[in-house]
């Protein structure tokens, strides 16, 4: 009875997450179409230009993670709660990706824009000073066996590791850098940059299918880390059995 | 009127001041006993300073320095040696208490942990302090560099600061893992960037001869990021530790 019922819950949530995810797949679809036939062609940079509108969504998406990473990893070291660590830890586990994808598209912009793949610029660097802090969490919480440590150790470091988001985010407006100021018109050399209210809508829409697929990707990563648990469980209470 | 409250405020800042001067005690106390054991055993220390003079000479054939060097290599080879001989010693911080069955009476202790974390963090500081003192020379001696102002002693301060502070942190964070000794250069460096980046450029425009205005924002970069980790450190140190 008791478990039926909470299978039927299960199944209420599973098709709930499967509406999202075709409703963030949808709005991905139009983001693509948008920065691709509605976002206007740039005038000196030409169409290599429109891959900046995915390149700030994805780099937005891992400042949003690691953002809730670290309030989750406050709310864990204050009030322990395993809800607070698998949100946490799925927050990391998806922000690495898109800051991975953030770093990898400036570098296919970079190319014919500054004729590399890679220059040591402060924002480059401070960005992927983030991406290896992120992936030193990662590394932590597998070396680490007794759960209880894992998930009280990771929500510290998540808590350290957020300074490097506000340090990536300044870094192009407090050193001298070529990597261009997107939000805030600013003067770079005699020329004022800034985005015409088309580019802006387009970026706007990015960011948003952006968000919302990141929000499916965590609630899907949070289940996953529920399920396995339920599964440890599960498992565990079988080998009692068995042994009794 | 102005008597009671007086008489007051001295009541209720007593029982503050006792709690104070008895944090300050579990301070010195916990950095004593650290100061004494590495008195008698000094070999990680020494380890440490024969290990930043060995990276010294392999630095100097490995880019083929002689005689004059360049600033931007001399602030480099200084503050890449100082970082790499400070972690060695930042394994001892917390290991040295496993290894030799005290940790569990330290976490016993009814203390606030904060107070056994700066401790420890006194411990870190002058260790690194040690490293600077016999390195700092010894970089000015064999390479002919300027070294030997007040301004690098103050950027080797402020900087072994926040060093000593992340370090402290990292040691009790990697202590539960299986693969501390690897994994702790991992989580220290990255969030010691900004520390390292401030002190190689104050270093460079020091060895270049700025001015003081010129190496005043670096200074300033460092002396935030100090305050930063240490306040951190003071609010998550004893949740880190519950066992």
């Amino acid at each position: 009875m008791d478990i039926s019922r909470e299978s039927r819950k299960d199944r209420n949530n599973t098709d709930g997450l499967i509406l999202l995810a075709a409703a963030a797949g949808l709005s991905f679809l139009i983001a693509l179409l948008v920065v691709l036939f509605y976002a206007p062609r740039e005038q000196v940079m030409g169409d290599v230009q429109r891959i900046f509108y995915f390149h700030v969504a994805a780099g937005w998406v891992g400042g949003l993670a690691y953002g809730i990473a670290a309030v989750c990893g406050a709310r864990y070291l204050w009030k322990p709660h395993e809800s607070f660590d698998d949100a946490g830890h799925a927050a990391v586990e998806i922000g690495f990706v898109f800051t991975l994808i953030n770093v990898l598209t400036g570098s296919i912009w970079a190319r014919p824009i500054w004729n590399t793949w890679w220059t040591w610029d402060p924002r480059l660097v401070t960005a992927t000073v983030m991406a290896v802090m992120y992936a030193g969490y990662l590394l932590l919480r597998r070396s680490i066996s007794n759960v209880e440590s894992q998930r009280r150790i990771a929500a510290g470091y998540a808590l350290l590791s957020f300074l490097s988001v506000p340090m990536t985010f300044l870094s192009i407006r407090l050193f001298r850098t070529i990597h261009p100021v997107v939000f805030g018109t600013v003067m770079q050399g005699d020329a004022m940059t800034g985005l015409s209210n088309r580019m802006l809508v387009s970026l706007a829409v990015s960011l948003l299918s952006f968000s919302f697929l990141f929000v499916v990707f965590l609630l899907y990563r949070i289940r996953l880390s529920q399920l396995s648990r339920q599964v440890e469980d599960a498992q565990w209470e079988r080998f009692e059995a068995e042994k009794a | 009127m102005s008597d009671e409250r007086d008489v007051m405020s001295r009541q209720t800042s007593k029982p503050g001041q006792d709690a104070l001067s008895s944090y300050v005690q579990v301070v010195g106390a916990v950095a004593w006993k650290d100061a004494l054991t590495n008195s008698r055993n000094p070999e990680a220390l020494l380890v440490m300073i024969v290990f930043s003079l060995l990276s010294l000479l392999i630095y100097a054939f490995a880019f083929g320095l002689e005689g004059e060097v360049a600033p931007g290599i001399g602030a480099g080879m200084l503050w890449m040696t100082f970082a790499f001989a400070g972690i060695l010693g930042f394994y001892r911080i917390m290991a040295s208490e496993r290894e030799s069955g005290c940790l569990d009476g330290l976490l016993l202790a009814p203390v606030d942990r904060s107070a056994i974390f700066f401790g420890k963090w006194i411990g870190g500081f002058l260790h690194l302090l040690l490293i600077a003192v016999v390195l700092v020379p010894a970089l000015a001696a064999f390479f002919g560099l300027p070294l030997l102002l007040w301004k690098s002693a103050l950027v080797v301060v402020l900087f072994a600061a926040g060093y000593a502070a992340l370090g402290t942190l990292l040691a009790a964070m990697t202590l539960k893992t299986g693969a501390r000794e690897i994994l702790l250069p991992l989580l220290l460096l990255p969030p010691a960037f900004p520390i390292l980046l401030a002190a190689t450029q104050a270093t460079r425009a020091l060895l270049m001869g700025a001015e003081w205005h010129a190496l005043a924002i670096w200074v300033r970069v460092l002396v935030a990021c100090d305050a930063i980790f240490l306040t951190l450190a003071w609010m998550v140190y004893d949740r880190l530790l519950l066992e």
